[in-house]
């Protein structure tokens, strides 16, 4: 019961059986492979699947491979969407999440060869949470590099604020920047006061007002 | 002076000049001097009234008619009447002034009088010798051996002293002016060009004659007067041929005019209106019309070559055949084969060659032109539309090469850094040497940079985001990507068509990456907008400014892509202002 579905749908036959070698290592069963959109969509229908991981890229053409991923979040709230792309724009990322972050996420094709890091993000979006790539949420903090709230943070509030963007748990944060859970809150709680961002202990939330934040969106209130 | 006005100014003269003549013959004058005044008079009447109708611009047909009028004042001097008599020789000879006014003006392009201090010293000179001759002479009273000398009522203080004083002094001064007036009108005469001098010789030449005939008898008035004894002494009838040779050298002023005048009318000929036609109105309608009137031949047919073959008539109709016959001469305009066109007329124009030759000529030229503009128009539109096509088509390459990226090498890429991590996977669980890990793992280094950088190559080739998203999240994605703050404001409503929304987002790229060069700014701001038929690009920094269009070959590109789309583009950059760029592209 606790098996988890994944569907991987690229054009790339390569791609596709390497992305499902690397879910079926790593605890996935995948119940289908899809090379164009609308079979991903039937077979998504279908299956109802934990995972669906999408190339943004795919037939029939565009970025059809969006579409799909959108009218799934759309049509089957349960279904995790794990969007691969080729794009380093923020922008495919910030559309894909619409107004929330659970059950999304968008990587760069380039983790495909880090097995772990994409087994990592692919469980934790069909366990409900999101994982967005850290080069696109470096690329946000990059953007937001002349905010003063930004420039007051530490490099190590820093890389902690970019963990908490890409979507990871204050346990893999704390694993990462290789101190306990206890400091990393405690450092969280600064972060969110420096910002003037309200400190939520919902992950997904507070992950949602950090990148609303990046994103020039959120007005932190003073 | 307008022809009516001119026109009721000579009968106004002829009138005068009527009553002149009557009082003269009535007291007596002799008949010969009588005809010889009117005859003279009346040129200046003639002469203006020509003047009025063919160079209406000028206003010598106003000096010359006044000057008639003026003329005819003089003749009053020998009737027996004393009040006429008096009034005669008090105000003789005023066409001095008018002629020197026409001197002066007729080499004067704006017809203003210059100089005018020399026309007024003139004017108050002759009203003081008239006002002494009206009120201090009266030769009844003061020499009483003058027995037919008839008296001045007029005369208030009569007074010979005085009236002698006057005289020398006015005469004097006449002669001094006269002179003078005469040297400068000269002097223009030969500073002008040629084709002023052709013409206006022979007035000048009357003119220059009539005043020092003028100033010759003002200077003899203001001698006798003063000494009592003459001049020169002149035997008869030496005397009285230089009296009438001043006389007749006045005369020939207006004559002189006239002569310039028509001679430079018979040299534009029927040929100007004609030419001024065909340049006024080009081809069109009442080309035909202005043919029959340069050539007098209200028959004549102005029939055309129409494209593809065949001839049509004026009015567009068909027309058969084109050949001499039943009275009728053909003439071929243009030496090509067929012509341009041909003249079907009264074979009689042949017998002036020369006028047919010149209408032909200027015909052809007015034809030609036109199939030249036609041309030009053409190859214009034709350059325009295949420039606009090639920078689309540039587009739909730099699009497809993106693609290809993406979906071939990068693709691929991807593929290898799949294959080296099951590798990577395969090696993890085998006991090998460290060394073959750490070079794995350097490959896959290696690998990610590969990646990278050809997506960056991609990237500005052609960013999928424009093709995907358009240009606003394009522009946000450039801003965010700038070494330097931009304050972005995209205003568009849906897509455009991929030529215009590529060279608005390479026109900002482009920008950006100048100012971020070499600009130091501390901001940009990007706008793009849509409204009246155009998208609207503007780029501004406030940096160094000083950026040229012509040394950059990033901005002239930009121009030139812009400009192909149909579009404007202007860099304003003063050193010192910042850089402002604006494009404007029009929207289908």
């Amino acid at each position: 019961m606790n098996e988890l579905r994944a569907i991987v749908a690229d054009d790339s036959v390569v791609i596709r059986q390497g992305v499902a070698r690397i879910l079926s290592d790593g605890g996935f069963r995948i119940a289908a492979e899809a090379k164009d959109a609308p079979e991903l969509l039937d077979a998504v229908e279908s299956h109802q699947p934990h995972l669906a991981v999408v190339d943004i890229r795919m037939p029939p053409g565009g970025n059809a491979g969006l579409g799909a991923a959108l009218s799934i979040r759309a049509r089957h709230p349960t279904v995790g969407v794990l969007v691969l792309s080729q794009f380093l724009e923020p922008e495919y990322a910030l559309r894909l999440l619409g107004a929330g972050v659970d059950r999304v996420g968008y990587l760069l094709k380039d983790r495909l060869g880090e097995a772990r890091e994409l087994l990592e993000a692919a469980h934790r979006v069909a366990a409900g949470g999101s994982a967005i790539d850290p080069a696109v949420v470096a690329e946000l903090v990059r953007a937001r590099r002349r905010d003063d709230r930004i420039g007051r943070l530490t490099e190590r509030e820093r890389e902690v604020l970019a963990g908490i963007a890409e979507g990871r748990s204050n346990r893999s944060i704390a694993e990462r920047l290789g101190i306990t859970t206890k400091t990393l809150e405690g450092m969280s709680s600064t972060i969110f006061s420096k910002l003037g961002l309200e400190d939520d202990p919902d992950v997904n939330r507070r992950v949602l007002a950090v990148l609303l934040y990046l994103q020039g969106v959120a007005t932190p209130q003073d | 002076m307008t022809r009516p006005a001119a026109l009721l100014l000579a009968l106004g003269v002829v009138a005068f000049a009527g009553v002149t003549t009557a009082v003269g013959i009535a007291s007596g004058a002799p008949a010969d001097f009588l005809v010889l005044d009117a005859v003279l008079g009346g040129m200046f009447v003639v002469a203006g009234l020509g003047a009025a109708w063919l160079r209406p611009a000028l206003p010598a047909g106003a000096l010359l008619l006044i000057s008639g009028g003026l003329w005819f004042i003089g003749s009053y001097a020998p009737s027996g009447q004393p009040v006429v008599t008096h009034l005669g020789f008090a105000f003789e000879r005023y066409y001095y002034l008018a002629l020197a006014a026409l001197l002066l003006l007729l080499l004067e392009a704006d017809h203003v009088l210059r100089p005018r201090a020399l026309i007024g010293a003139l004017a108050v000179a002759m009203g003081a010798r008239s006002a002494g001759r009206l009120l201090l002479q009266d030769p009844v009273r003061l020499s009483p051996d003058c027995t037919d000398c008839p008296a001045n009522p007029l005369a208030l203080w009569p007074d010979l002293g005085l009236f002698r004083v006057s005289e020398v002094i006015t005469n004097g001064v006449i002669t001094v002016l006269v002179v003078a007036i005469a040297i400068v009108a000269l002097r223009r005469l030969r500073a002008a060009g040629p084709v002023a001098r052709r013409a206006n010789w022979p007035v000048f030449a009357a003119g220059g004659l009539a005043m020092g005939f003028a100033a010759g008898d003002t200077l003899e008035y203001a001698w006798t007067t003063a000494t009592d004894a003459p001049l020169i002494e002149f035997a008869e009838p030496w005397a009285a041929v230089f009296g009438w040779l001043g006389f007749v050298a006045t005369a020939l002023v207006p004559l002189a005019f006239l002569v310039g005048t028509l001679r430079m009318r018979s040299m534009a000929g029927p040929l100007a209106p004609f030419a001024a036609e065909v340049a006024k109105s080009g081809s069109g309608a009442g080309l035909g019309d202005a043919l029959r009137a340069a050539l007098g031949d209200p028959s004549l047919e102005l029939v055309r070559s129409v494209p593809g073959g065949g001839w049509a008539s004026e009015t567009g109709r068909p027309v058969d055949h084109l050949e001499p016959g039943g009275g009728r001469a053909v003439t071929s305009v243009g030496s090509g084969e067929p012509p341009l066109a041909a003249l079907v007329h009264d074979p009689a124009l042949r017998d002036q060659p020369e006028l047919l030759d010149a209408v032909v000529t200027v015909l052809r030229l007015a034809l030609e032109n036109e199939r030249l503009e036609a041309e030009v128009r053409e190859q214009l539109r034709a350059v325009t539309e295949s420039r606009a096509r090639i920078v689309g088509a540039v587009e739909q390459e730099r699009r497809r090469l993106e693609r290809d990226l993406h979906d071939g090498a990068q693709q691929r890429l991807v593929a290898v850094a799949l294959r080296l991590q099951e590798a990577r996977s395969a090696v993890e669980a085998a006991t090998v040497p460290d060394e073959l890990r750490r070079r794995l793992d350097a490959i896959a280094e290696e690998l990610g940079i590969a990646t990278h950088e050809l997506r960056e190559f991609a990237r500005g080739i052609h960013p999928a985001i424009l093709t995907d998203e358009g240009i606003g999240p394009a522009v946000a994605s450039l801003a965010r990507r700038s070494t330097i703050p931009v304050d972005v404001l995209v205003e568009l409503e849906g897509r455009l068509p991929m030529a215009i929304e590529s060279t608005a987002y390479f026109t900002v790229a482009e920008a950006l990456t100048n100012a971020q060069r070499y600009s130091q700014a501390n901001l940009a701001t990007v706008r793009v907008t849509a409204g009246e038929g155009a998208v609207r690009i503007e780029i501004a920094d406030d940096g160094l400014g000083g950026a040229d269009p012509a040394l950059g070959s990033g901005l002239r590109g930009l121009a030139d892509r812009v400009t192909a789309l149909g579009g404007a583009f202007v860099v304003d950059s003063e050193r010192g202002h910042g850089t402002r760029i604006r494009a404007a592209i029009p929207v289908p």
